[in-house]
């Protein structure tokens, strides 16, 4: 079976999105799998050099990550894409042509973002410098029914990144992580092997 | 993408064979069942071989054969150094309709189901099944540990008890049945779900031990055999009320089905005994790992034969290719001739060469030879057996036709279904498609 798949994340600037983005890619790789990470703002300076911040541009942003993201992922990568990606119809569009993608919100109060704000986007947008700022002055459409909703205001990155790992356990795209004794111990297996023995199956 | 409403309620009745349920409704035992019937499609339908229930279940949840699961048996060999152990879910080698449901974003709630231990993560509730050691390990998620020991549930009945206080062992069956509908009903309305599979392991275990006996008429037990399956209709009744909304606007479908036939057992049939006798086992002790140098065959319940292949087991001495082939049609040949000494009667009714019954990615784990019973003698492996045909020490034994599948509301097309069939069948109605062709037919 191939084992790519793509993993989504979309939120506000500042929400957390590259911090966890990250973590998840080294928790997967520490269980074996390929990945790579498409973050925006580096693509940006690759791909979509010169694309600026309207409705059409950032759609052609997120559709070219998406592109990656599934040449990647049907290769046997895990393809992490992380994004503003603000609207919607853009994001349902990725999932109908990736097909295996997983949806994560990363969900954190404007507020929030904004105190944060390592990158200084929302100081350039008060003072003037800049426009065209998703929450600010341009919309974002939350997801809705993304696969995981990680609220990064109440939830530290390692719970995020357990959650993220657990819905894709759940979603059938990484097998749990057994303890080092396996399914059974000592007792447990000359348990089992005791019921599969008094009905004359083993 | 949620199935637009579409549920799936799924009854498995381990071993419960057709032919034993058209007898218990001739005696007016399963009133609710008979009533059932006359709403829905009920067909005939075949096992795997080996007929065993692990083997069994994994065909149906993954719609493919051993050869593609890679489940041969409750016992498997790690043939280079030797070794056994008990396959369990971390083993199944193909993703499962439960799997595949989650990720199309459906709830899914599995209760008991053959080989979901260890329970892998769904969206949704796994209690695993009877290979789980404990309820502790057996639950996903951890949330509904309290509420499962609250209901009762128990992984598995003792079934050792069976032989020494048979009275206690069919209260034991009682209570676990109790529980493990007790749980299912109460879930069912407690979560949300859109497709659900109970599994009663309990018709299995009643039958091992006393279809002979109700067969044979023998008193008290025939009464309680019958009294425990009036117990399970009654069951099933009051599932089917939960249920009959959906069932009557057609938005649920439910599906009840057996995963093997039963019968009484004549004899049970030692192959190892068989092996060592007429010179192609050596054993140096009492187990499979003491054999020795110049072996050339060796078996596992039921009816699997391995062939001691160079370059593949610890101490190979068969040769690939002409030897290999020769051995497996002499093997072949011979077993078809062992007869039980009481009666002369035949105990083996065919021997299938692995390429004949299986395919895919994992033949390699296959046996070489799988031994057919003639129904009613069962193949044991025991090493420490006295003779090639002795007496039953269990009285009841799978069989591979006679299985059953049910659906309703609707038609099911006329043919004799494979365990197989089932899953392209469900998913069809759940209005989606598989992301792999399955051995199973489209219907």
């Amino acid at each position: 079976m191939n084992e790519g798949f793509t993993i989504w994340f979309t939120g506000l600037t500042g929400a957390g999105k590259t911090t966890i983005a990250r973590l998840v890619a080294e928790e997967l790789r520490r269980r074996g799998k390929k990945v790579e990470l498409l973050d925006g703002d580096e693509v940006r300076k690759h791909l979509s050099d010169g694309l600026g911040f309207t409705k059409e541009d950032r759609d052609k942003n997120v559709l070219r990550i998406g592109y990656v993201c599934k040449l990647l992922s049907r290769n046997g990568i895990v393809a992490i894409g992380a994004a503003v990606s603000p609207y919607r119809e853009t994001r349902e569009r990725l999932r109908a042509e990736l097909g295996d993608f997983v949806e994560v919100y990363v969900k954190c109060p404007l507020s929030v973002c904004q105190q944060r704000d390592h990158k200084g986007i929302y100081r350039d947008f008060k003072e003037g410098k800049i426009s065209r700022v998703s929450g600010m002055d341009d919309p974002y459409e939350e997801p809705e029914s993304p696969d995981v909703v990680l609220d990064t205001a109440k939830t530290t990155p390692q719970e995020c990144v357990s959650e993220v790992m657990r819905a894709l356990e759940e979603l059938g795209y990484v097998r749990p992580e057994m303890g080092e004794e396996g399914p059974y111990d000592e007792r447990e297996k000359a348990l089992v092997e005791k019921r599969l023995s008094d009905l004359g199956y083993i | 993408m949620r199935g637009e409403g579409k549920r799936i309620f799924v009854l498995g009745l381990d071993g419960l064979g057709l032919s034993l349920m058209e007898k218990l409704l001739a005696q007016k035992a399963m009133r609710s069942v008979e009533g059932l019937l006359s709403l829905g499609t009920l067909r005939e339908m075949r096992s795997v071989l080996p007929t065993v229930s692990s083997v069994a279940w994994a065909s149906y949840a993954t719609g493919v054969n051993p050869g593609r699961h890679g489940i041969f048996g409750f016992l498997e060999r790690i043939p280079d150094p030797f070794q056994l152990f008990i396959p369990n879910g971390s083993h199944l080698r193909h993703e499962t309709i439960f799997q595949f449901l989650g990720r199309k974003g459906l709830r899914v709630a599995t209760i008991g189901v053959p080989m979901t231990y260890p329970p892998r993560p769904v969206k949704g509730i796994v209690v695993g099944c009877f290979l789980s050691p404990s309820l502790e390990k057996a639950v996903y998620p951890d949330r509904i540990l309290p509420l499962v020991r609250e209901m009762g549930y128990m992984v598995d009945v003792h079934s050792w008890k069976a032989r020494e206080d048979p009275e206690g062992f069919l209260a034991e069956l009682s209570d676990s049945l109790d529980a493990r509908f007790r749980l299912s009903l109460h879930l069912l309305e407690a979560e949300d779900w859109d497709y659900f599979q109970l599994h009663v392991m309990e018709t299995d275990r009643i039958n091992h031990f006393f279809l002979a006996k109700w067969e044979d008429k023998e008193e008290p037990w025939a009464e309680r055999f019958i009294q425990w399956y009036r117990k399970l209709d009654s069951w099933i009744e009051l599932l089917v009320q939960k249920l009959v909304d959906g069932l009557e606007n057609g938005m649920t479908k439910l599906f009840i089905l057996s995963d093997h036939g039963f019968c009484r057992v004549c004899g049970e049939v030692e192959l190892n005994f068989w092996l060592s006798k007429n010179g192609y086992l050596r054993l140096g002790g009492s187990s499979l790992a003491s054999m020795e140098r110049g072996t050339r065959a060796y078996s596992l319940t039921p009816g699997r034969i391995y062939l001691n292949l160079k370059g593949r087991e610890t101490m190979g001495s068969v040769e690939e290719g002409k030897e290999y082939e020769e051995l497996r049609s002499e093997l072949s040949e011979r077993l078809l001739s062992i007869e039980d000494p009481r009666t002369g009667q035949a105990v083996v009714r065919k021997v299938h060469r692995k390429e004949e019954i299986y395919s895919g990615a994992f033949m390699d784990l296959a046996p070489d030879l799988v031994v057919e019973p003639v129904p009613g003698f069962d193949m044991k492996a025991r090493t420490e057996a006295q003779s090639v045909v002795h007496e039953p020490t269990i009285t009841g034994m799978h069989t591979l036709d006679d299985a059953f599948l049910f659906f309703m509301p609707g038609e099911l097309p006329q043919m004799k279904f494979e365990l197989t069939d089932v899953v392209p069948g469900i998913v069809r109605r759940l209005g989606l498609e598989l992301n792999w062709k399955t051995d199973g037919r489209e219907w």
